[in-house]
């Protein structure tokens, strides 16, 4: 087997369509209710070796892949044990977050849809834009609106004859997308437990702010205000990193 | 010259989230076209989405999800690089992108119905129940004709201007107005306004065959 370190970890099973292999849901720390903490990052183990150059070393704990850079290069080479080390990574989390809202079945299904789409779409990633897990993210989302929902999601596009291009692109082009997405994890560990709440609810649930209103047994102005709430405050950390200006 | 009246940070968020309705995606989706500011903001919302799914821990993927996937990788063709940006913005329109995906073309392709003011507008179809989604023309110096909505309004101006009392929107500016606002937007005197207008749905028919046929009927 190619992947032998990886496969001892793992029941060697055959999916079927009965079959809940997303034992993971029970264990997200969000549903102990501890909004907002940052989960273990299982490692795909053993095929380190060949992108080490993509993976800082930090204090002597074990390196982990910088995904952004992984699938950055994804994009370049094309290299398919590159991108199983990013499936290991994430395709757990997207069948968790696709769970959220639909059967065991139909969150394996999209789960594999949205890990095709970001194999066949690598090159079009810029990490200068966001960091992987951001990319990754609004492939999951829209195919979640599209098979749950059945509707669009509108889309600015940057090559549109309309588009109105900042003033200053290289503002933009300097943000460290990796270092941003660290600013952003921390500052959503900050967050009052309220406004993380109505944040779990709002990206997980699937839940329009009505519904979250009607959840929490609180007035729509409440949650909308508590919306903004937890924004200015992701805003106000990022700001004194000197990532968002 | 960019926007100043921007989309609320609740709204901002939702879209982000991915559970705002069709309509209101509309509207945030056409001022994001032309506000950079918000797609700033965007930007730093969908972050959070992506550390909100990484932070989603996990049990490792399983060798059948894996073995399913790397079957489909070598048999689906691969989307290029974009071509280095020269092209663009090289041509013109006045209807943002995602708008124009729903007209099928820029204004000139906009089937405007007479609302008998003097004013006119077009009707969008969505895939959502929950809002009403048309195009408005104000003539010059005219108000928007009367028309009554329950909850949220947007308003996203994309050409010409309008003032809403003391305040100017012009193309781009976003305007977010509540049930309880008694306003009177007022195109300004240089020119028609068109925009696009997205309200909660109006009207919400006791009769299951009625309701069932609001699509088809476009009501």
């Amino acid at each position: 087997m190619k992947n032998a370190g990886l496969v001892i970890r793992m029941p060697l099973l055959r999916v079927t369509p009965h079959m809940n292999l997303d034992v993971s849901i029970a264990s997200v720390p969000w549903q102990k209710g501890l909004p907002l903490a940052i989960g273990p990052r299982p490692l795909a183990a053993k095929k380190r070796r060949k992108t080490l150059a993509l993976m800082p070393v930090v204090n002597g704990t074990a390196p982990e892949p910088n995904m952004s850079a992984l699938l950055a290069a994804i994009g370049r080479s094309r290299r398919v044990e590159d991108f199983e080390i990013l499936f290991r990574h994430f395709a757990p989390r997207v069948k968790a977050y696709m769970a959220r809202t639909g059967s065991p079945t139909s969150a394996e299904e999209l789960m594999q849809e949205t890990m095709v789409a970001v194999w066949n779409k690598a090159a079009l990633y810029d990490p200068s834009k966001g960091a992987a897990s951001t990319w990754i993210f609004s492939i999951a989302r829209n195919l979640r609106i599209d098979a749950y929902r059945r509707e669009k999601h509108p889309e600015f596009d940057p090559a549109d004859p309309a588009f109105q291009p900042a003033a200053e692109p290289a503002a933009d082009a300097t943000m460290e997308s990796e270092q941003s997405a660290t600013a952003i994890r921390a500052a959503l560990t900050t967050l009052p437990p309220d406004q993380a709440e109505v944040l779990r609810l709002a990206f997980f649930e699937d839940n329009s702010q009505s519904a979250i209103a009607t959840a929490l047994n609180l007035p729509l102005g409440t949650v909308k205000s508590r919306m903004r709430l937890a924004f200015v405050k992701l805003r106000a950390v990022l700001a004194q990193t000197g990532d968002l200006t | 010259m960019t926007p100043r009246h921007h989309v609320s940070d609740d709204l901002l968020v939702s879209y982000a989230a991915g559970n705002l309705a069709e309509g209101w995606s509309l509207a945030v989706a056409t001022h994001l076209s032309l506000c950079p500011e918000c797609r700033n903001s965007l930007r730093f919302a969908e972050g959070a989405g992506g550390q909100m799914l990484e932070s989603l821990a996990a049990e490792p993927a399983t060798a059948a999800s894996w073995d399913a996937v790397r079957a489909r990788l070598s048999a689906e063709p691969a989307v290029a690089a974009p071509a280095p940006k020269v092209a663009s913005h090289t041509g013109t329109a006045v209807l943002p992108k995602p708008l124009r995906d729903y007209i099928g073309g820029d204004v000139d392709a906009i089937k405007w119905q007479a609302l008998g003011t003097g004013a006119a507008q077009m009707r969008l179809k969505t895939g959502d129940r929950e809002t009403q989604v048309r195009l408005l023309r104000i003539p010059a110096g005219k108000p928007v004709p009367e028309h009554s909505h329950r909850g949220r309004e947007l308003t996203v101006v994309l050409s010409g201007a309008f003032n809403d009392g003391e305040t100017l929107f012009a193309r781009g500016d976003i305007e977010d107005a509540d049930a309880e606002i008694q306003h009177i937007p007022t195109a300004t005197l240089d020119a028609d306004c068109i925009c696009l207008a997205v309200t909660d749905a109006p009207l919400r028919f006791r009769s299951w065959i009625v309701r069932a046929l609001q699509p088809i009927l476009g009501i």
